[in-house]
């Protein structure tokens, strides 16, 4: 193997470590599922190292692995799309620290509420919610339009809202739905 | 509107990510992911030699398609010179080519249209003239369709983005607050022989443009969850602080809004141009209904804003759904994804992917059924597909 091979190589595995945790966390959020999100990860990785001796020296190294992510999730869904279900519940460790609490049930039942939702409406809020992205940079890494990302989001808080109805409803505390005056 | 749902959303997701595993082996990770691409390397090198297609380039200002999942047909369809105008002639496609630092579009006819020396965003056809936006300027700017007019406007913010109307004759730039509340619209007509000045307002950010003539603005919003659909009466403007009198006072007469989440449902708003808000409320209803109708019509005192409303919503439905493909990409899988640019017609027509400097580029064309891949081999120095907004006949 040659020297430069060799350094691109450390560089690569040195971005591997400092960013993983990262990729896992949103491959998470947007598969729902620990061994899908980690397949996920592994493939973002391996594309993002082909495409490594172009991109390490630009300022966009971490840009290019998410938009792999993110598409590579697209790919996935298009093409199970027909066979695929919404998963029910979201797979979720055990945490015993937690206490069931408002916030915690709460917190639950949105959870749920993400897992039934079609990925791209999940991957919008994941990249509005988790990674605060603008509309105008989440168009860009899913390819769609900024209105069509506006009107995903919208669609989502909106079931999010139905399902819910407010926090505390989602807790079956009862509470009159907002009405227009 | 969603503010309490919002927050649930980002301490929720933050809380759940904080869950996931720590990921043990970093150095296991890189190394598989090494590997994985030494594999698909080889892989690529050994189909490669095993034939791949041939690409026909036929002279500058020409491009080819052809289709690489019907393996029969390539010899022909190489072959045959008559499929480069058929797909000329189905997409009406334009390109931004560099011509050595300077930019330029390559029109339909093969005439170079100067852009200048900036490198843009996104280059948007219009019936009069082309829009251009560039982030690293600020800017949107307007060339004439022979390029002796141009003029450019700086954006208010970094976050500014811009937007086409649907009978594609004008543009707005649009730019939220810093706290998502509202969004300032500046609207501009795109004419061929004269400047308009622009009209500007600052209206919710839950309301979003698309479409809009000289008395009636149409917006997608989140209605459903208010109104569920209800045939009535509704106070979106006051209850949510849709300042529709900014609308009015840019001299609109009418706003319908359309839900975002059911296109078929519509609010509809009387103003007085440059004197607020006329009517206390929005009737809202099923689109194409009489009631609906003639409110459209009263409220715009305009004929044409009926058709406007529907065909907001037509494009709204045709459009709002990014293509899924069933289409296995099979080889070029990894070049499709692996590509750091990619765009996609207005009209979800067809889709684009490649990476700066790639001779050809992958297209999926969405006009088939079923859709399919085809490499396209663009002009000389191209480096983005103009995005035709004209609606196709």
């Amino acid at each position: 193997m040659s020297e430069v091979k060799s350094s691109q190589d450390e560089e690569f595995r040195e971005y591997v470590a400092a960013r993983s945790a990262a990729l896992h966390r949103a491959a998470y959020l947007l598969t729902g599922n620990w061994a899908t999100a980690e397949d996920l990860v592994q493939t973002t990785l391996t594309k993002t190292y082909l495409a490594w001796s172009r991109i390490r020296t630009t300022d966009s190294v971490d840009a290019y692995a998410r938009r792999i992510l993110y598409n590579t999730n697209a790919s996935w869904w298009r093409k199970r799309s027909n066979r695929e279900k919404p998963t029910e519940v979201f797979e979720d460790r055990a945490d015993l620290s937690r206490d069931f609490t408002e916030h915690g049930a709460v917190r639950d039942a949105m959870w749920r509420h993400i897992a039934a939702l079609p990925k791209r409406q999940r991957a919008v809020l994941v990249l509005r919610y988790y990674e605060n992205r603008s509309d105008a940079q989440i168009a860009e890494i899913l390819g769609i339009s900024i209105g069509t990302v506006k009107s995903q989001a919208s669609r989502a808080l909106a079931g999010m809202r139905k399902r819910l109805g407010t926090p505390a409803a989602a807790l079956g505390v009862a509470m009159e739905p907002r009405e227009a005056a | 509107m969603n503010g309490d749902i919002e927050a649930l959303l980002r301490s929720g997701l933050a809380e759940q990510a904080e869950r996931a595993p720590e990921t043990a082996d970093d150095a296991g990770l890189a190394d598989l992911a090494i590997a994985g691409a030494h594999r698909i390397r080889r892989r690529r090198r050994i189909g490669a030699a095993a034939g791949g297609a041939g690409l026909l380039v036929i002279g500058a200002g020409v491009f080819a398609l052809q289709p690489l999942l019907d393996m029969e047909d390539q010899g022909t369809i190489a072959a045959d010179s008559t499929s480069t105008a058929e797909a000329r002639g189905e997409f009406d496609m334009e390109f931004v080519i560099d011509t050595g630092g300077e930019y330029a579009i390559l029109n339909q006819d093969g005439d170079t249209v100067p852009i200048g020396d900036t490198e843009p965003d996104s280059v948007y056809r219009l019936q009069d003239g082309y829009v251009l936006t560039s982030s690293s300027q600020q800017t949107t700017g307007v060339v004439s369709l022979d390029g002796s007019m141009s003029s450019s406007a700086d954006w208010p913010s970094p976050d500014t983005y811009t937007t086409v109307n649907v009978d594609a004759t004008g543009y707005a730039m649009v730019t939220p607050d810093a706290d998502l509340t509202f969004e300032l619209y500046t609207l501009n007509d795109v004419a061929a022989d004269a400047v308009a000045e622009p009209t500007s307002f600052s209206v919710s950010y839950d309301l979003t443009l698309a479409n809009w003539n000289t008395s009636t603005a149409v917006f997608t919003a989140d209605l459903w969850s208010t109104t569920g659909g209800g045939e009535s009466t509704y106070y979106f403007n006051s209850e949510y602080d849709w300042n529709l009198a900014a609308l009015a006072d840019a001299g609109f007469e009418s706003v319908a809004v359309v839900d975002a989440t059911n296109t078929d449902y519509v609010c509809v708003a009387d103003l007085d141009a440059n004197g607020g808000v006329a009517r206390e409320g929005e009737e809202c209803g099923q689109v194409g209904t009489e009631r609906i109708k003639a409110d459209i019509e009263a409220t715009s005192q305009d004929d044409s804003a009926v058709a406007l409303v529907d065909d907001t919503v037509d494009h709204f439905q045709n459009t709002v759904y990014y293509p899924m493909s069933e289409l296995d990409l099979g080889d070029y899988e990894d070049e499709y994804f692996n590509a750091g640019i990619m765009f996609v017609d207005p009209f979800n027509r067809w889709e684009m992917s490649y990476n700066r400097g790639d001779t050809t580029w992958l297209m999926i064309d969405y006009s088939e059924d079923p859709a399919y891949m085809t490499i396209l081999s663009p002009p000389s120095g191209a480096v983005m597909p103009v995005m035709d907004y004209i609606p196709p006949e």
